[in-house]
């Protein structure tokens, strides 16, 4: 990224609003995580599903997945527990809020809803406003308003345009984020795709990342919205600042429409970029929140860029997935995933990777496992990748 | 922290416009791709009608631009498809009321999500810059215009922006055919950075009273692009265009061009 000038005034955190398996408050999820409990097992669809073991994190509150109007709910809840959380009454800021969504298959999720409830609108063309625009209705937000689509990247790259927009002065403050509902034609595609685990055994044992018995990513459902804001505003106001978005760096694999490349290099470019931004050596990095999500081939893709960015930093910088934890929130996985390095943080401790009983020696990392890791967390980056080849790390500093 | 009007420079090196009946789309399945690009056989035979018509303007973009696929390693690639994957929806949805889960396509999520056509121009052109989807709905070309000075920033050679709708939303049958006539149109931008010069992009966030959403939207870009890629013409006033980026008017994008060159 070029910026535009020396950037004096960090863009930083100062709200979380978080619907997640693990939980609907930023303490439930970092309880959840730092005792290592998963919200994997068996649900129902509501719908046939023959032929499929259908394992997933769901949100609590038996809500049938796949229900009219439950995206823009999930979604609305986050954006609005974020605002409240940073203390910010949207109507009061005017045009000068910001709301950037990350949400990679809004139409396919609403027309699939739409149809099981008897409704034409994929035939029709016709249907609701954008999904972030009634978010934007809904709370008040009257400034610039955009949804962003980057798979399972969606949500990071919705914060790394915020913090754009925070830089150049387009607005004040910006909600950004994205939260992902599972449905059975998205369970269903995955699983045709063999993107899912076909895990046999115990439940909560079938997300693995890195494991040599990983066979596929579990679907979870929910995400976060965060409250960006230049660090002086925040201090003006008196806002809790939980972190900053210090560093930002993306790139393309050009490889596939779903596999990640077996060149490393486009990957650890995002890495290099995102520490580059944050003026952070590979050895300054506190802890890595891999994407990794259990799948044979992009585990190893990630691990190899990881090992190529952070050189020998590698051998002693803590790296887990959480999706071990939570599963898989594809659209909602990169906010959600922030979230996680907000509680390392916050916490001054590390999540563990979940199942990770017998590391893959093509994933040479230095592993958070078993137990959570208590050390001193200062600079943490996250990775994200997307279908398509779409790679994002994000940078996230503590609060002075 | 800057707290000025995000003004960027940019200069648009190639444009196309294309506007293809359905029944002509398949015809369109191997495009001529730009010098140098290396594909798989049939690359875009499971891709959606919009990402196949946008590819083929893109092509012609970087045609007119003068670049051959190695000019594009360091790439960005904005798409912004108005309703993408719509006809392929239908098809999954009927077959999977039909036939059950194992019917369902495993192509749906990759090449009819948001992200697919840029995507797919990332794979297909070899630009490792970022690329992603923006909008997806009504108001998709204002939405890519509002992303379009953050990617330019990017540190790339350039963006690759292309913008696709219907011209009328078609009515599809329940296996996503009928509507042979139904035009898609796509709009392909190749936009660099300028130091001084060519075009402003000038971002705005205001409460603007919602605009009256347009039909001829993506006409009125291609017939903008041609025009600011031809650049200033003498005697001609300064060529202004807005595009509102949300319906709602949250976001205005415009795109003035300027005549007179700016001082270095």
């Amino acid at each position: 990224m070029v910026r535009p000038a020396p950037v004096t005034d960090p863009v930083v955190i100062t709200g979380v609003g978080v619907r997640s398996p693990l939980g609907d408050t930023f303490d439930a999820v970092a309880t959840a995580l730092l005792a290592g409990r998963t919200a994997v097992r068996e649900i129902d669809l509501g719908v046939g599903m023959a032929g499929i073991r259908t394992l997933a994190a769901p949100l609590a509150g038996g809500e049938v997945p796949g229900a009219v109007g439950r995206l823009e709910r999930v979604n609305l809840q986050a954006v609005a527990a974020a605002l409240a959380d940073a203390a910010i009454d949207p109507r009061a800021a005017g045009p000068r809020l910001g709301l950037v969504l990350g949400q990679g298959a809004e139409h396919l999720k609403e027309w699939e809803a739409d149809h099981r409830a008897a409704g034409t609108t994929v035939f029709t063309g016709t249907g609701a406003e954008p999904l972030v625009e009634r978010l934007a209705t809904a709370v008040g937000i009257a400034g610039p308003a955009v949804t962003v689509g980057a798979a399972c990247a969606s949500s990071g790259f919705a914060l790394a345009l915020a913090r754009s927009w925070l830089e150049t002065g387009l607005v004040d403050v910006c909600v950004a984020g994205g939260c992902e509902v599972i449905s059975p034609i998205a369970m269903a595609a995955f699983h045709n795709l063999r993107a899912l685990s076909r895990w046999g055994g115990e439940a909560a044992a079938a997300s693995r990342p890195f494991d040599r018995r990983r066979d596929g990513f579990v679907m979870g459902e929910g995400g976060a919205f965060l409250v960006l804001e230049p660090a002086s505003r925040a201090r003006r106001r008196g806002a809790r600042i939980r972190a900053s978005l210090a560093g930002v760096g993306m790139s393309s694999d050009a490889a596939h429409m779903v596999t990640p490349g077996t060149d490393p290099r486009p990957a650890a470019r995002a890495i290099t970029a995102a520490l580059a931004d944050a003026g952070v050596a590979p050895e300054g990095v506190d802890y890595v929140n891999a994407h990794a999500a259990g799948t044979q081939v992009g585990d190893v893709a990630e691990a190899g860029a990881i090992g190529l960015a952070l050189g020998a930093a590698a051998a002693s910088v803590p790296v887990s997935s959480t999706k071990g934890l939570s599963g898989h929130l594809v659209s909602g996985a990169a906010a959600f995933e922030a979230v996680a390095c907000l509680v390392a943080l916050d916490r001054q401790v590390l999540p563990p990777t979940a199942n990770l009983d017998e590391p893959d020696e093509r994933c040479p990392l230095h592993h958070v496992r078993g137990m959570p890791c208590a050390r001193s967390v200062d600079v943490v980056a996250s990775n994200s990748f997307g279908f398509g080849g779409a790679n994002l790390c994000l940078v996230l500093r503590r609060a002075a | 922290m800057q707290s000025h009007r995000p003004d960027t420079a940019v200069t648009i090196l190639g444009q196309a416009m294309l506007a293809v009946a359905r029944s002509a789309i398949e015809a369109l399945r191997d495009p001529a791709f730009p010098a140098g690009a290396a594909l798989p056989p049939r690359f875009l035979r499971h891709a959606d009608e919009h990402t196949v018509v946008g590819i083929s303007a893109l092509s012609a973009a970087i045609a007119a631009a003068g670049l051959s696929a190695a000019d594009l390693a360091d790439c960005a690639v904005l798409a912004a498809p108005r309703l993408g994957g719509r006809p392929a929806a239908a098809r999954t949805l009927t077959c999977w009321a039909a036939q059950g889960q194992a019917a369902v396509s495993p192509h749906i999520v990759p090449w009819c999500s948001l992200h697919a056509m840029a995507s797919a121009v990332s794979v297909a052109l070899g630009c490792h810059g970022p690329h992603l989807g923006v909008g997806g709905g009504p108001e998709a070309v204002g939405e890519a215009l509002a992303l379009l000075p953050w990617l330019v920033g990017h540190g790339g050679s350039a963006v690759l922006l292309v913008a696709t709708g219907w011209d009328d939303e078609p009515v599809l049958a329940t296996d996503g055919s009928g509507a042979a006539d139904a035009v898609c149109r796509a709009v392909a931008l190749v936009v660099a950075p300028a130091a001084h010069g060519g075009l402003r992009l000038i971002h705005v966030a205001s409460p603007a009273p919602r605009p009256r959403r347009d039909a001829d939207e993506l006409l009125r870009f291609g017939r903008f692009a041609a025009a600011a890629a031809a650049g200033p013409t003498a005697g001609r006033p300064p060529a202004a265009w807005s595009f509102a980026a949300r319906r709602g008017g949250a976001i205005r994008a415009e795109l003035v061009a300027a005549l007179q060159r700016e001082a270095a």
